[in-house]
């Protein structure tokens, strides 16, 4: 019998020697390599229940008709902060919001009154139709933070869309009316406070400079959360395009229910 | 006496072998079968990082080998590797950072059991190991989309297909990349590829399947295209022409998605407005802003766009289109009402002003103790109304403050009533002339008290007032009577109303023949009235 008749068919001990020609390495076993386990999904009502609670609670909520915010905005361009103004921010009823930025010629107004939206700058007007001032106005108004937690009663059904950065992210994928602000938005909310501190609008597609498809963002973080009238409240707004900050609002003030006029909006 | 023992050891193990095994002795392993395969196909070309099977045939199933192999030029043994399992396999032989690269070939191989008295196989097999990619560099370090073209370099690598990982932003991707003979990765930065800050930290040939990465640090900065051009559709425009549909566009080349930042003169006045309007591609490089009105209270002057840029690019990355838009339009300026029409001495009265052409309002006034502040801004409601305090100081005197309302479209005058605490009803002491004959406009002066924002009024038929202007100091008022032609000679009763009450005199009203009786005085008594 030859000396390989001699051998079992069980597998020889591995000679780890280093060779010019290899060196024989125990094959990986299937166990080596766990297969990443995904985070179960949760019910999307349970997060949003967890963030209405974080941020003060329903009644508090409810009882917020309008705010006032002011305080300082910063823009941002490829080589850093490109200047600051004073900036200030009317929302009512859910629908409406006034941004008032003063400029040489005069303030910058971007109004929506949940119909129209319209830009004011030293006598002209613009009408909006998408873009960042939409998406503004959305964040503010029906994708934003008090829609949320408010999902129902405002038409929202989120997804439960898995963990990411250490938050639970509840997507929403917007209707076809909608896409001119974004293709799908997705709601941050917190694992460790439960505050909902992103909210991310997924804007189009391009390319990279290695020509992979690269889905564009445009997203808004949240912030410096402070107890106003007992709503936890976000003081600090940093505004994001493609991962690259483009704003960042430091408000000073903010105070609820200040019997502002429908005319304020329009 | 080595040699002696060795052979008879040799001899007892062969004699051993062929007692035991006698049909055997002469069956050598069958090496014919000898092949190297990685994923189950064979191989002829590997990488560091890679791993593959060496075959040697069913026969050889638990042999241990002796290898002759050829690297380059030189030859070399290895005794006694690998050992082969039950299918006559050795598995997962892996090349790592040790392994010389280039051709090398399995020469021989033989089992090592049998030694000097197993033939050497002639396996002959060649094997390719080809370098991984040993860094990666860009050249140059940034650029500009819509404008410069980059190369991604990866050393000791040509001719390939690489895999590289990367940030973008701080997010993480892959992409496979073909290398040029120079190890060369060229490509264009286009209008919309994505921004920011690229950092390739891994890099490895394509073709593996292992997770064997070359760490390198390869940073390079996308920086937002640069507009090359601006324009806009239209040379002049009426403010708040056409209900809003006399309208115009910005254009901006190489601009598409992106807001804008502009310099401007307005009437020779300079100044800059930053993020405003988001220009809407419309050819995958160009932009177009919405449908742009000027509104009503628009400042009506040569509107200047000196300079203009993309606002995710710093100053310095602008085109000076020197293009003037000419606004016409803002009409003179009228007041509607002023509510409330005074204000006491001491305090200060919030007035609201509505009219047309408010546009751009500001006030003065030569009113001691008078002064303005909290001007709303009439231009959001097109010049209709607005709002401003009225500032009265404790030592103001009571009394009618003439106020002018300055506009884009011109100035008007207005009276404000500084009032005092007690402020008494007016009265009157005399109209002079006290009289005026039908068909005339007689220039008249009332002088009385506390005439503060007086309002003249009368029900005698063909009497009315115009250019009444109260004095400041509220002791008399000038005003024009005018009697109409078709009035009857008579005493009018003239009235002067404020905000504490009225007060009356007389003004006679008569014909021509009345009015130029001559009189004839006697001492001081009138003694006689002579009509010519």
């Amino acid at each position: 019998m030859t000396a390989a008749l001699s051998q079992t068919k069980k597998d020889p001990p591995i000679d780890p020697r280093v060779t010019p020609m290899g060196t024989q390495r125990p094959k990986p076993s299937a166990t080596e390599k766990p297969e990443e386990k995904k985070a179960p999904a949760i019910p999307p009502g349970q997060t949003i229940a967890k963030a209405v609670a974080a941020h003060g609670g329903k009644n508090a909520e409810a009882a917020v008709k309008d705010s006032i915010a002011t305080g300082k905005v910063t823009f941002f361009n490829s080589k850093g902060a490109a200047g600051t103004r004073d900036v200030r921010v009317t929302r009512k009823g859910g629908n409406a919001v006034e941004r008032i930025i003063p400029q040489d010629s005069g303030d910058l107004r971007e109004v929506s009154d949940g119909t129209t939206t319209t830009q004011f700058l030293g006598g002209f007007k613009v009408a909006v139709d998408g873009g960042p001032t939409a998406r503004f106005v959305a964040a503010n108004t029906g994708r934003s933070i008090e829609s949320l937690l408010d999902a129902s009663a405002k038409g929202l059904s989120p997804s439960d869309a898995g963990e990411k950065d250490n938050a639970r992210v509840l997507e929403v994928a917007e209707a076809p009316a909608n896409k001119g602000i974004a293709k799908k938005t997705r709601f941050y909310v917190d694992n460790g406070s439960s505050k909902v501190t992103r909210i991310e609008f997924e804007t189009g597609e391009t390319k990279d400079a290695f020509g992979k498809a690269f889905t564009t963002t445009e997203s808004f973080s949240y912030s410096d959360f402070r107890d106003v009238q007992g709503v936890s409240t976000p003081f600090r707004i940093e505004r994001f395009v493609n991962g690259l900050k483009v704003e960042e609002t430091q408000f000073d003030s903010i105070k609820f229910n200040n019997s502002v006029k429908d005319e304020v909006f329009k | 006496m080595r040699f002696l023992k060795h052979i008879v050891l040799r001899a007892i193990w062969v004699c051993t072998c062929l007692m035991v095994f006698p049909l055997a002795s002469y069956a050598q392993v069958d090496f014919s079968s000898f092949s190297l395969t990685a994923g189950g196909a064979p191989v002829s070309e590997l990488l560091i990082g890679d791993c593959f099977d060496l075959h040697a045939g069913p026969n050889a199933a638990g042999v241990t080998l002796d290898i002759i192999y050829q690297i380059g030029n030189s030859t070399g043994y290895i005794d006694g590797w690998p050992t082969l399992d039950g299918n006559g396999t050795a598995s997962n032989i892996c090349l790592d950072e040790s392994t010389i690269l280039g051709w090398r070939s399995f020469l021989y191989i033989r089992d090592h059991a049998w030694g000097n008295d197993q033939h050497w196989f002639a396996a002959n097999y060649g094997l390719t190991i080809l370098p991984q990619p040993s860094g990666a560099n860009y050249d140059p370090t940034s650029g500009v989309d819509g404008l410069n073209n980059f190369v991604f370099h990866a050393s000791g690598v040509a001719n390939r297909d690489v895999r590289i990982h990367y940030t973008l932003n701080g997010n993480p991707g892959e992409a496979v990349i073909p290398l040029d003979g120079g190890g060369n990765y060229s490509s264009t930065l286009e209008h919309y590829t994505a921004t920011g800050s690229y950092v390739v930290d891994k890099i490895r040939d394509a073709a593996t399947n292992t997770d064997y990465w070359v760490n390198v640090y390869a940073p390079f900065d996308a920086y937002p295209p640069i507009m090359d051009w601006f324009s806009t559709d239209k040379s002049s425009l009426v403010a708040g022409g056409a209900n809003g549909t006399d309208t115009f566009h910005m254009y901006g080349g190489n601009a598409g998605n992106y807001s804008i930042d502009y310099a401007y003169t307005i009437g020779g006045v300079g100044g800059a407005d930053y993020n405003w309007p988001f220009l809407y591609d419309y050819n995958g490089r160009d932009g177009v802003s919405g449908a742009i009105s000027a509104m009503k209270c628009t400042n009506p002057a040569p509107h200047v766009f000196t300079a203009a840029k993309i606002d995710a690019n710093s100053w310095g990355w602008e085109v000076y289109p020197n293009l003037t838009i000419t606004i016409t339009g803002s009409g003179t300026p009228s007041i509607g009402s002023l509510t409330p029409l005074s204000g006491p001495r001491g305090q200060n009265t919030t007035v609201t002003l509505t009219g047309q052409n408010l546009c751009g309002a500001s006030f003065t006034t030569n009113y001691s103790g008078l002064s303005f502040s909290n001007i709303s801004d009439p231009d959001a409601s097109d010049g209709t109304s607005m709002t401003a305090r009225f500032d009265v100081t404790s030592s103001a005197a009571a009394g009618n403050a003439l106020v002018t309302l300055h506009t884009r479209g011109g100035n008007i005058d207005f009276y404000f009533g500084i009032t005092q605490s007690g402020q008494g009803a007016p009265t009157i002491t005399s109209i002079s002339p006290s009289g005026g004959i039908v068909g005339s406009t007689v220039p008249v002066t009332i002088t009385g008290t506390n005439l503060i924002l007086p309002v003249l009024s009368t029900t005698y038929a063909g009497l009315t007032f115009t250019n009444i202007v109260p004095a400041a100091d509220g002791n008399s008022i000038s005003a024009n009577f005018v009697i109409s032609g078709s009035a009857v000679s008579g005493t009018a009763t003239v009235k002067v109303t404020t905000g504490a009450g009225f007060g009356t005199n007389t003004f006679n009203v008569g014909t021509g023949a009345f009015l130029s009786k001559e009189y004839i005085y006697l001492g001081d008594r009138v003694i006689a009235v002579v009509a010519p």
